[in-house]
């Protein structure tokens, strides 16, 4: 019994250290004619850069961004691999030599969702409790 | 407070309340806009960079631009800067860019110089981590110019693992700012040359552009063309005039790093070699210490002696205050050794006999973007 309290413990204890799945505290979303089911890491953040500029089936990317800073921190640091601020600076270069502009901005998670539902080659991220409805959420795999 | 330095701090203070670029009809047009304002003093003497110096060696130095990038079609960009400097207010640079893919896009107009780190970005002082650029490269050094006049094509590729590939051409002509003061060393010299510029024509340019998906720049850049001197010992007479050098960029989260080296040889004159290593690193996300160091060499075909004129060193400290990502406060310490840029405290006669001296550079300043 002492042997079986001692495995139950230490299994709990496991459990509990064990990470659930990290919420990234965003989600991805495309138009729902988009056939992507799930995207890496790295083509999110080639996507989101313009550094990718085309899906597989031909349609230009068009990006989408929230203005919110809290979601763009988090979406940048967990995608791009670096801060909102690097991103910036990132942009500055490509904006002020005339090559690209950054994403489409949107005030909120409705208008986000309604430029994704409108635009064929949209992609765009909302905050997790954002209604997804008439788009696609993709997963994002590491 | 002169007109054009009130208005950028006006802006300045406005930068915070704005935030962001005005972008309208979805991304079909968008405004940005860069300024700085800064306070300069140097211990003694004049700096590339100071053409308002008064005799105690300070000045004031502002600007803004304003940048429109219109996209009527998913194939043409029109790009257009408008500057407002304290010299002039002007079309800085415009062009038509038209996209066949994203390999090849063509442009036409009046397009910023792709040389180098910094030569597109050169008025963005957000885009790295000193106010200054270094003078070697990016000063009246002949070696890089604000824009092209021409035609040109452009394009990139990206790997699915994040190795990117890019490329500049162009032909065409540019204006190169240029400070010779090494001409009085030469035996047809007339009186010292004083900050100029020259068109370089028939110029044939690129640029090649390597990412790793760590987010490292490497680059290539080079170009030619016919120099045409306007003024001192050389005036009137044409020179092929060649530059070309290597790059190395990166952008983190904490480090910022950017180093080149350019050759330029100006054929029958003379050649020039210059170089720099810049490092940042933020301690905080706000606080950012910055550290450079630079040199440059010039040899005349027509002059085998030593002299400061020839030579530029340079060392400098930097710390900056990030109020925001597009708004940073400023300041850095300059020490210079050599009289390639700046100017001695006084002038032998015989210039021959110019001594090596030192110059202290202290720059305190606001950069901004939106």
């Amino acid at each position: 019994m002492r042997t079986a309290l001692i495995v139950v413990a230490v299994a709990a204890a496991l459990l509990r250290a064990a990470p659930a799945a990290a919420d990234p505290g965003f989600r991805v979303v495309v138009n729902a004619a988009n056939p992507a089911t799930s995207l890496s890491r790295t083509q999110v953040s080639q996507l989101f850069l313009k550094r990718d500029k085309r899906w597989a089936s031909g349609d230009a990317v068009q990006p989408v961004q929230p203005a919110d800073a809290a979601l763009r921190e988090r979406f940048s640091t967990r995608v791009h691999g670096k801060g909102a601020a690097a991103v910036r600076a990132y942009w500055n270069q490509l904006i002020f030599s005339g090559r690209e502009v950054p994403p489409v901005e949107k005030k909120g998670d409705d208008e986000i969702v309604a430029y994704v539902r409108a635009n064929p080659g949209a992609i765009g991220y909302v905050s997790p409790g954002a209604v997804t409805a008439g788009v696609k959420v993709v997963t994002v795999e590491e | 407070m002169r007109t054009w330095t009130a208005a950028v701090a006006a802006a300045v203070l406005g930068v915070p309340a704005a935030g962001s670029a005005v972008e309208l009809a979805d991304g079909l047009l968008n405004v940005n806009g860069s300024g700085e304002w800064a306070y300069l003093r140097t211990d003694h003497g004049t700096y590339p960079t100071s053409p308002v110096a008064d005799d105690d060696g300070e000045w004031e130095t502002a600007m803004f631009d304003l940048l429109l990038t219109a996209r009527p079609s998913d194939r043409l960009t029109v790009v257009a800067q408008l500057g407002f400097h304290p010299e002039d207010v002007g079309l800085e640079w415009g062009f038509a860019e038209w996209r066949f893919d994203d390999l090849f896009r063509a442009r036409a107009g009046k397009m910023k110089q792709p040389f180098g780190n910094y030569a597109e970005i050169q008025f963005i002082g957000t885009a790295r981590p000193l106010y200054t650029l270094p003078t070697s490269i990016y000063g009246p050094a002949g070696l890089g110019a604000t824009a092209v006049s021409g035609v040109g094509l452009t394009g990139d590729w990206t790997s699915r693992s994040g190795w990117g590939l890019a490329y500049d051409a162009y032909v065409g002509g540019v204006e190169l700012p240029i400070l010779e003061p090494y001409e009085v060393l030469l035996p047809a010299a007339g009186v010292a040359e004083e900050l100029h510029v020259e068109h370089l024509e028939n110029m044939v340019g690129g640029r090649l552009s390597l990412t790793t998906p760590g987010g490292i720049v490497l680059r290539l850049s080079g170009y030619g063309g016919t120099l045409t001197a306007q003024e001192g010992a050389e005036a009137g007479e044409d020179h092929v005039l060649v530059t070309s050098g290597l790059s190395l960029f990166y952008r983190g989260d904490k480090l910022w790093l950017s180093a080149e080296a350019f050759h330029a040889g100006e054929y029958g004159v003379e050649q020039q070699l210059a170089a720099y290593a810049e490092a940042a690193w933020f301690f905080t996300p706000k606080l950012q210490l910055a550290g450079r160091w630079e040199a440059s060499r010039v040899t005349l075909d027509d002059f085998d002696g030593s002299s400061p004129l020839l030579r530029h060193d340079e060392v400098v400290l930097g710390v900056n205050y990030w109020l925001a990502p597009e708004l940073v406060v400023k300041a850095s310490v300059h020490g210079v050794r050599g009289h390639r840029f700046a100017a001695p405290a006084t002038t032998p006669a015989d210039p021959t006999t110019l001594s090596d001296g030192d110059t202290l550079l202290l720059v305190g300043g606001v950069q901004f973007t939106f």
